[in-house]
Formats: structure tokens, C-alpha cells, sequence
């Protein structure tokens, strides 16, 4: 268990630059997401902590010690990969091993190590299969397992449930939680999927383009974004300029380089016309919750509603007047 | 990019200077010493004289036969492979998978064996000749076939396989969606084998005709014993050779080099051009084309007339392995057998000589293929250094150059001591053909081993690292286990290859070190038949034995 610091960390590829200089702490035995969406470096500072990758410059501290300049080798950092990188000759049993054989730690210690995380991950009747017979799920649970067992000081995850299907992907990421809180491991994952990174992670840190927009807990990203990407990334908020707030809601009290933020569940619609007007174009129905889309002044604005809830049933076509539930003060700074 | 797995370390170095060391001796220094050699060391120094003796009309019909004949061969391989990589994939009939191996026959005989096998069925008195003479009434020299006809024939029974295994590998890999998208949007059977299938097939074409364009350019024992007095360039460079007129061989060899190479680096230039994979997700296992019953009947039974025909071959062997010495003399066929050749091979110990020091000359041969082509291909692919590429050009080039080229090379490089040789002659030594064997076959296993690593996804040498395996434990505990499929099967082929390589074998060897493949040939020469299907019949079984013992090997191994 360990508290990783990265400091001032950049990497460019040759004039490309991938990471702007980057100040992340994150805590002993925290669950901190690097959250993003595809191409905005998460994978490359993934990779860096690993050793995997060279930063084109900072430092990378482990409760205080730069391992830097260490090879992958001297690092304890375990890494679950996207497509597992499992042993393919190797079975379960062998794969988890493997990292412990390379400490040279006695036989009996091994099997009884191996067979208390197979334990954990529910796969001890399994150990003696080669991992290519695995389903993906099971696959999936290797590779953490191959990872946990070394006690890393610090664990990456990059994608790991992005080749699990859905119903797959909400069991083990419920498994991967439950593990990571019963280890107490200091723990790295990488994903594009805000979902997940909410309901997973003590923090999550916003990536875009190589830049950290925000730190912070779930439902203080999702509450208080600070910036108008992080809004609209971890909400799906609707972004309203200072003209549209002031002509259609009576607000008036933002400046020019502000946006008012209004979450999709934020905006009540009703039946009838009128200045805050918006045509209905497409109306999804999930479930637990309806999702209206409204072209509104110009702009696609998102609405949803739950499906318990039986006051507007508009139509696709029809006009629906849009107003807030209740007072709205989440104002981000446009960039 | 600065990956630290890639970064080069000093082991990787000293790697890196064996292989160079290896490349530059026995690749780039005969090569050399050929251009010198062809350039004439008079004393009024270099000149083009040989070079002048080259544009003489006779070699510019050798050159013109050489391309020519390859060509054909192309186009009659490419036909016959296809075709029957088609039928065996689309439609279904009984006995397929018995006969799918009868039609692989070819790869287990050596290029020498399938020709004197020809020579026996169609030659001047040959059975299949005879038969038909009978049958119809007409003269047998009707139906002998020789000179053009003969060799390209003998090229088509023994390349074929190339667009067989190609066109197959790309059938099974082909993403049956794409047909039945094809088919679904209206489009005829015919359309969507010509504007769907066929395309989608063109890397597999280029790769099957490069391989059979160079080994056709390459082939030296179909023009020897059918090309009569047709002139072809690697018949040209032999006789040069023999006539102890070394400038004018080197200086052949040179053309018949550039040719090939040209040739060589121009498909491999498409192949790079044309590389679209499309990555698809849950790729259907490909639909069956439906046929009518007529063409059914028609396809198949052509298919199982060309599995005769490819096994009537290896029939002929044998039987003439049984066949009393000069019984068989103006009769349709042998008349009386006897297993006296047999006994004798066995009873007289020193006659299985050629045999023995092709095995051991073969054995050497891998082990120098494997240990340089095994290093070459884990460097080329994993690490970063400059003349990456270059490197991997050098180790390709072979590819390109025919037998009798590296043979004549390595003969001028090597019948005086030098630096590669340390300091003594190899000519007329065990060494010699070995290191021409080594040579000739190592783009096979670096080309092999390449797959295999290209294959093996780069997170799983991070995975061990970050589980703190060091670089040594990492390629012997984790790559080394997952490309071993591949150099095993790389180095069985490379075994193969050597154990009846003729081609070169011819102009290397000495009387104590005389391979199988050189033998038959002595035997056919003394007309000594039976002795010469003996040594046929013995190599052909283990080579068979060969591939049976692998392929067991690989399914024990790799059945997970």
C-alpha cells in the first residue's frame, strides 16, 4: 500500500506533445480513474507509471521514492491489461504464479498465495485449465488475479472491462471494486466510460487532450464541474450562454464567459407554447427513465424524465415549453 | 518513440554483431566476390569482357527460356492451386480429407525425385507414354513429353502446392460475411467469385507466384533432365562452372541474380502497398458456396483425377525401387521385382553413406538457421537500432538468389582462406555445403519466426516485466514457448529442403561428402534404376516420417 505522487509529469512524441505537465496525487489505497475520452493520453500516463512508456519529463514518486528512471522490472506496479496479456501456453495456475516464481519465493508459499487469490477471484476449481480455454470474464479475472497476487504497490487497470458485454462488464466491475477494497490497494484505471469511473472510483481525475481539467470525487464532478467539458463529459449537461439564460429563463446573472450548466434530469418539460419553446425530434424510452431530445433556440438540448413519472408524455414533432426544477447556480467558465 | 522494452542493451548488441558477422561472411562477401569475379582480375584490371560474352545471342535465349518457362509455370500453378483450393473449401464430397493430403504430396518429394518420377511415367519410355501408345494405337512419341512441355509440367506438379496452401490459409481466413453480403445484394455466383472473392485473394496470389516465380527462375534438375539442348540460365552458370570458365559463371549468376531480386523486391513492394486488413468483429466462419449437381460432378472428379495423378508419381518410385537391375528394358511395364536393391542398400553399409551425410549436413544446417534466424528475427522485431531495415533486407536477399548462384559465390569466396572462413578452405570440406544449405534457407526461418513474434502481442512482454521478469527470463519463460510453434515448423522445412537440396549440392560436393540427392543422380547416369529409386524411395520416407513425427508433436503439444 502506497500513496503515488506524479509529478510535473509530460511526454511528448517528438514534437507531438501527448501530456501537458501533470501534478496528481493520489492516496494510499485510493481508487483514482483517469477518465477521458479516446486519444486524450490517459493510456500514455497509464503506461508511464508502469515504466512502460518514458516521460519527456517529471518524476514519478511511490510514497515519496522517484522510481523515475527504474525499469518495469524493479517497479511493483502491477498492470491489467486491455486484452489481458494472459500466458497464452501457461495455466491459470502458472499464469498467477509466474510473478511470484520470478521473486524466487519458495514452492509451498507460491501455491498457497496462488490459491488464495483464485479463491478471490472465484476461480480455484479452474487452476489447472490453460487460460486460452477461459471465457472472457474468466480471462478477465486472471489477469487481475496475475496482478494482485505480486502486491504490487500500486495497480493499473487500462480498459479492462471494454472487452466484456454489458451485463459482464457491471458484474466485474462490482468485482473489481469489492477486490480492490479487500486488498486496500492503491489503484490506477484508466477509462473512457463516465459511468463506470462514477461508480467506481473515490476520485476521478478528467482528462482532455493531455490536460487535467478537474480532480475530484464522483458527485463532485457531476455536481460542480468546473469547467464546461467536464460538464458536459460527466453529466451530458446542457450548456446555456448568458444571451439564451437572460431572453428564455429570466437569468441574468451571468458573464460573458459563463455557461450555465443544466443536467438532463434538471429540465422539466411541459405541454404547451410559448416563448421557451422547443421541438420534440427524438424520444428514447430506457426503462427506468424516458430521454427526450429538444431543439431548442438553435441548440440540442437533452431532457430526461422518469418513467414513473406521468405528467408530460409529449411526442416526437410536437412542441414541449421547457423550464428548471428549481434554482439553477451551476455556472462553468467556457474555454 | 523511447519504449524502454525496446531499448537496446549490451547483450542485444553482441546479438547484433553475430548476425552481421554472419550476414556479411556468408551473404554479402560471396556476393562480392561473384561481381568480382565477373568483372575479370586480368592485368589490365577490371573490365566488362565477360559481361560482352553475355549479350551473345544464346544467353539472351537462355535468359528469355528462363523467364518464359517461369512464367508458364506461374500461370499453370496458379490455375491448378487454386482450383483445388476452391474445391476443397466450397464444396463438400466424400473422401475429402483423404484426399486433401493426397494432393499435398509434392511437398514431401524432393524437386530431383519429382523429376526423374516424371521422367519415368512420360519421358522418352515412359509407362504413362506406352500405356496411351497402346490404348490408341498411335506411335508412343505422341504422347512423350520433353523439353518445354516436360519441365513446365514438372514445375506445375511441384509448385502448385505454394497457391494450394496459400489461396487455402486466405479462404479459411476470409470473412464469409463479405459472400453472402455479395450474395444478398443480388449479385451471381460468378460475380461474386470474380469481383468479391478473387480480390479479396490477391495477397495470397502475389505471395504464391513470387515463391513459385523464383523457385521456377531458381529450378536447375527439370531443365538438367528435360531441358535437352533448350538453353536456361542455371544450366548456363553449370556448364560454365564445369567448363572451369569461372568469370563467365560469375557474371551469369549476376544476371540470373538481378532478375530474380528485381522481381523479388518489386512483389514484396505491392505486398507492403496492398496490405488492408480490415478488422472485423465476430467474423462468420465462411458460408458454402451452393453448386448445382452437374458442375459438382464435374468439379469433383476433376479433383480426384489430379490427386491420382499427383500420387501416379510416387507409385512410379517405389515401384522402380523394386525392379531387377536391367530386366526392364522395352516392356510397358516392369516385369519382375525383387527386394534385391533393397538388401544390398542395407547389407553394404558404406552404400548408405550419401544418405547419413545428408542427414548430418542438414542437421548442421538448421542449427546455424535457427540459432542466426531466431536472434535476427526476436531483434528485427523488438528492438530498436539503426539499419533495422537493412538488416532485414540482408536476411531476405537469399530468398532471391538461386542455388546455383550461392553455390558458385560460396565456391569463390571460399577456396582460399579468409577472415569468414577463419583462415582455412572450406571447399572440398564438410562445411561447405552446410553453410550453402544454411544460407539458401535462412529467410524461410527468419521470415517464420517473424510471424510467430508478430503474432504475439506486445503487452505480453510488458505484463512479465511489470511482474518483474527480467529481459533473459521473459523471452525464455514467455515469447520463446508461444513462437516455438513456429520455429519448430520453419526449422522441419528448412531440414526438408536440406536433406534433398540438389541445386547447389551439385557444384559443392566432394566425393566423401556426397548427399543422397547428387547419388541418385550418379545412379541415373549409370542407368542403374533401381538404385536410383531406392535412394528416391528412402528419402521420400523420411521425409514423410518427418513431417508425420511433427505434426504428432504439435498436437500433443499444442492441442490447448
Amino acid at each position: 500500500m502506497s500513496s503515488l505522487h506524479l509529478h510535473n509529469l509530460s511526454k511528448s512524441f517528438g514534437t507531438l506533445p501527448a501530456l501537458a505537465p501533470i501534478e496528481i496525487e493520489i492516496r494510499d489505497g485510493e481508487f483514482f480513474s483517469l477518465l477521458g475520452p479516446s486519444g486524450c493520453g490517459k493510456t500514455t500516463l497509464l503506461r508511464i507509471i508502469a515504466g512502460l512508456e518514458a516521460p519527456s519529463s517529471g518524476t514519478i514518486l511511490i510514497d515519496g521514492v522517484d522510481i523515475t528512471a527504474l525499469p518495469p522490472q524493479k517497479r511493483n506496479v502491477g498492470i491489467v491489461f486491455q486484452n489481458y496479456a494472459l500466458f497464452p501456453h501457461m495455466t491459470v495456475f502458472e499464469n498467477v504464479a509466474y510473478g511470484l516464481e520470478v521473486k524466487k519465493i519458495p514452492v509451498n508459499e507460491i501455491r498457497a498465495k496462488v490459491q488464495h487469490i483464485l479463491d478471490k477471484v472465484h476461480l480455484a476449481d479452474k487452476a489447472d485449465i490453460p487460460v486460452p480455454l477461459l471465457s472472457g470474464g474468466e480471462q478477465q479475472r486472471v489477469a487481475v488475479a496475475r496482478a494482485v497476487v505480486v502486491e504490487p504497490r500500486v495497480l493499473l487497470f487500462d480498459e479492462p472491462l471494454s472487452n466484456l458485454d454489458y451485463a459482464l462488464r457491471l458484474e466485474t466491475r462490482t468485482e473489481i471494486k469489492r477486490l480492490q477494497r479487500e486488498v486496500g490497494i492503491t489503484t490506477v484505471y484508466v477509462t473512457h466510460d463516465q459511468g463506470e469511473a462514477l461508480a467506481l472510483s473515490d476520485r476521478i481525475g478528467v482528462l482532455s487532450h493531455g490536460i487535467v481539467q478537474q480532480i475530484g470525487a464522483p458527485d463532485e464532478l457531476y455536481f460542480h464541474p468546473g469547467n464546461a467539458f467536464t460538464a458536459a463529459f460527466i453529466g451530458h449537461a446542457n450548456l446555456f450562454s448568458r444571451e439564451i439564460c437572460g431572453e428564455y429563463f429570466g437569468i441574468t446573472n451571468l458573464t460573458g464567459k459563463e455557461l450555465l450548466a443544466v443536467l438532463p434530469e434538471e429540465i422539466i418539460l411541459s405541454a404547451g407554447s410559448g416563448k421557451a419553446a422547443g421541438r420534440i425530434i427524438d424520444k428514447q424510452f430506457s426503462g427506468s427513465s424516458i430521454e427526450y431530445t429538444v431543439d431548442f433556440a438553435g441548440q440540442v438540448v437533452k431532457a430526461i424524465r422518469s418513467s414513473s413519472d406521468s405528467g408530460f408524455v409529449g411526442d416526437i414533432g410536437e412542441l414541449a415549453l421547457l423550464s428548471f426544477a428549481g434554482s439553477i447556480e451551476r455556472k462553468v467558465i467556457n474555454e | 518513440m523511447n519504449n524502454p522494452t525496446r531499448r537496446f542493451t549490451a547483450a542485444s548488441s553482441s546479438l547484433l554483431c553475430i548476425i552481421v558477422f554472419f550476414v556479411c561472411g556468408y551473404i554479402f562477401f560471396p556476393l562480392y566476390e561473384l561481381v568480382k569475379e565477373s568483372l575479370g582480375t586480368g592485368a589490365n584490371g577490371y573490365s566488362f569482357q565477360s559481361y560482352n560474352h553475355l549479350f551473345r545471342s544464346s544467353l539472351l535465349e537462355a535468359t528469355f527460356n528462363s523467364v518464359a518457362i517461369s512464367i508458364l509455370s506461374v500461370v499453370g500453378s496458379g490455375v491448378v492451386g487454386t482450383f483445388i483450393a476452391y474445391v476443397f473449401q466450397y464444396v463438400e464430397f466424400p473422401a475429402k480429407s483423404v484426399l486433401s493430403k493426397v494432393v499435398l504430396i509434392p511437398l514431401a518429394l524432393p524437386p530431383l525425385v519429382g523429376v526423374i518420377s516424371f521422367l519415368f511415367l512420360v519421358g522418352e519410355s515412359g509407362m504413362l507414354s506406352r500405356v496411351f501408345a497402346m490404348l490408341s494405337g498411335i506411335d508412343p512419341s505422341f504422347f512423350t513429353v520433353g523439353g518445354w512441355t516436360g519441365i513446365v509440367l514438372v514445375h506445375i506438379y511441384s509448385f502448385y502446392v505454394y497457391f494450394y496452401l496459400f489461396v487455402s490459409s486466405a479462404l479459411s481466413q476470409l470473412d464469409g460475411n463479405a459472400l453472402d453480403a455479395s450474395a444478398s445484394l443480388g449479385a451471381s455466383r460468378a460475380r461474386t467469385i470474380w469481383r468479391i472473392l478473387f480480390p479479396m485473394l490477391a495477397p495470397a496470389f502475389v505471395g504464391a507466384s513470387l515463391i513459385t516465380f523464383m523457385s521456377s527462375m531458381a529450378s536447375f534438375s527439370a531443365p538438367l533432365l528435360f531441358g535437352g539442348t533448350t538453353r536456361f540460365l542455371t544450366l548456363e552458370i553449370y556448364t560454365a562452372k564445369l567448363n572451369g570458365d569461372n568469370s563467365s559463371a560469375a557474371a551469369l549468376a549476376i544476371l540470373l541474380s538481378i532478375i530474380s531480386v528485381c522481381i523479388l523486391f518489386l512483389l514484396r513492394w505491392w505486398q507492403d502497398t496492398h496490405r488492408h486488413r480490415m478488422s472485423s468483429k465476430g467474423t462468420g466462419p465462411s458460408s458454402k458456396i451452393s453448386h448445382g449437381g452437374f458442375t459438382k460432378i464435374v468439379v469433383v472428379g476433376l479433383t480426384l483425377a489430379l490427386a491420382i495423378l499427383f500420387a501416379l508419381p510416387v507409385a512410379t518410385i517405389v515401384v522402380l525401387s523394386f525392379i531387377k537391375e536391367g530386366t526392364w528394358t522395352y516392356q510397358i511395364f516392369p516385369s519382375s521385382f525383387t527386394v534385391e536393391n533393397y538388401r544390398r542398400l542395407f547389407g553394404e553399409p558404406h552404400l548408405l553413406d550419401p544418405f547419413i551425410n545428408s542427414i548430418r549436413m542438414s542437421l548442421t544446417a538448421a542449427v546455424l538457421v535457427v540459432v542466426i534466424g531466431v536472434m535476427a528475427a526476436y531483434l528485427i522485431s523488438r528492438k530498436k537500432f539503426p539499419g533495422r531495415r537493412l538488416l532485414e533486407m540482408a536476411i531476405s536477399l537469399p530468398f532471391g538468389i538461386p542455388g546455383t548462384v550461392i553455390a558458385v559465390g560460396l565456391i569463390l569466396s571460399f577456396n582460399r582462406p579468409s577472415l569468414f572462413s577463419f583462415q582455412s578452405i572450406l571447399v572440398g570440406t564438410f562445411w561447405i555445403m552446410p553453410l550453402a544449405y544454411a544460407v539458401r534457407n535462412l529467410p524461410l526461418l527468419y521470415r517464420s519466426t517473424a510471424a510467430g513474434l508478430d503474432a504475439v502481442h506486445p503487452s505480453l512482454q510488458e505484463a512479465a516485466e511489470s511482474l518483474g521478469s527480467p529481459g533473459g527470463r521473459t523471452f525464455r519463460k514467455i515469447i520463446l514457448p508461444v513462437i516455438m510453434p513456429s520455429i519448430v515448423s520453419g526449422t522441419l522445412l528448412v531440414f526438408i529442403n536440406s536433406v534433398g537440396e540438389f541445386v547447389s549440392s551439385i557444384l559443392l560436393y566432394s566425393y566423401s561428402t556426397k548427399p543422397i540427392s547428387v547419388e541418385i543422380l550418379s545412379q541415373l547416369r549409370l542407368f542403374n534404376i533401381g538404385g536410383a529409386a531406392v535412394y528416391s524411395t528412402l528419402l521420400m520416407i523420411f521425409v514423410i516420417a518427418v513431417v508425420a513425427a511433427s505434426n504428432r508433436f504439435f498436437r500433443s503439444t499444442f492441442t490447448a
